[in-house]
């Protein structure tokens, strides 16, 4: 954007909310629509590969030498504290969300939320059914809110 | 020289079909999650866990979060993290198959809508649409935060961690990586 001015500020803006409300990783969405605005199918399926290929490369050498290295301990050291630091951001993210959950559906959206959470963690419902499930609901709320 | 590429496909054709019974297992299991990802692979982590760790056995406890660390210290999307399981299951195959299980169905759908979203730029369906998914997804993060705070919280150390992540992120701008790179560094000096 900064370098190409494919896109000015604004468009950016539009195209970042369009990709986020959509199911997927930002990063891959976002790449997908700026790429089907600017050239269609062709440019989506080039911004797609541009990312894909370094990061399946990437991840599979990390993989690899993980495995290698899989009795070294210091390594194993050193991802356990990665996790733990890994575990407060998602907590973090965790306590954001629920902050707008609650302020657009107040007690209804977390007791929604909360079931939910029933479900994965004590029933062990695959999650696609728990949030096909639930999305009927979610859409009545927001419907009734929007 | 032609023949030896020859052979050399046919290696690779074969190691392919001996593969094929785990690549559509990656298939079966990860695409009914493609469509549900709302925020990302973070929110399908559990269910991850759930397949790969307890189900198949594809690896183990460890193994699992020692990825999961990795995917979130490398440069890269997030979503390398099942790209690192499905190398580790089947190769690179394995990595490939199970990234495009789980990237091309949202996107597919995305370059479809795309078109008449940005002429028709809807705006109630648009606040609809992002807010129906809400309530699930925060219960989802909360499932996601559960099964990694479980694995952390019995070691006092790593939940101080935790703890102090947590509120860094909560009060600061500062990167997250700083923290994972704090946290990775105890980590290495101290026995966790």
């Amino acid at each position: 954007m900064d370098e190409r001015h494919w896109l000015t500020l604004a468009e950016f803006a539009e195209i970042a909310s369009f990709a986020q409300s959509f199911p997927g990783a930002i990063f891959f969405n976002l790449a997908v629509a700026i790429g089907m605005r600017e050239r269609g199918v062709a440019g989506a399926a080039a911004a797609l590969g541009g990312i894909l290929v370094p990061a399946i490369t990437v991840a599979c050498a990390v993989e690899r030498l993980q495995t290698a290295l899989d009795a070294n301990l210091l390594i194993h050291r050193i991802l356990a504290g990665i996790v733990a630091a890994a575990a407060g951001l998602f907590a973090s993210t965790f306590l954001q969300i629920s902050k707008t959950t609650w302020e657009r559906f107040r007690f209804t959206g977390i007791a929604l939320a909360a079931f939910a959470f029933y479900l994965i963690v004590a029933r062990h419902v695959p999650l696609p059914y728990v949030i096909l499930g639930l999305l009927p609901l979610g859409i009545g709320l927001a419907w009734r809110s929007a | 020289m032609a023949f030896g590429i020859k052979r050399a496909t046919a290696a690779a054709g074969a190691a392919i079909m001996v593969k094929l019974p785990l690549l559509a297992a990656i298939g079966g299991h990860f695409l009914p999650l493609a469509l549900v990802t709302f925020g990302g692979v973070n929110v399908i982590i559990p269910a991850l866990h759930t397949i790969c760790v307890s189900e198949l056995h594809w690896l183990g406890d460890e193994q699992f979060y020692d990825l999961l660390a990795l995917a979130f210290a490398a440069p890269g999307p997030n979503m390398l993290f099942v790209a690192m399981i499905g190398s580790h299951v089947a190769g690179v195959a394995g990595a490939i198959t199970a990234t495009l299980c789980l990237v091309l169905p949202p996107v597919t759908l995305l370059a479809f809508v795309s078109h008449w979203w940005f002429r028709a730029r809807p705006g109630r369906l648009r606040t609809v649409l992002q807010n129906a998914v809400l309530p699930a997804t925060t219960g989802v993060f909360a499932a996601a935060s559960y099964l990694i705070l479980h694995a952390v919280i019995h070691r006092p150390l790593g939940l101080a961690i935790s703890i102090v992540t947590l509120v860094v992120t909560l009060r600061t701008r500062l990167h997250p990586l700083w923290m994972l790179g704090l946290g990775g560094l105890i980590g290495a000096f101290t026995q966790l």
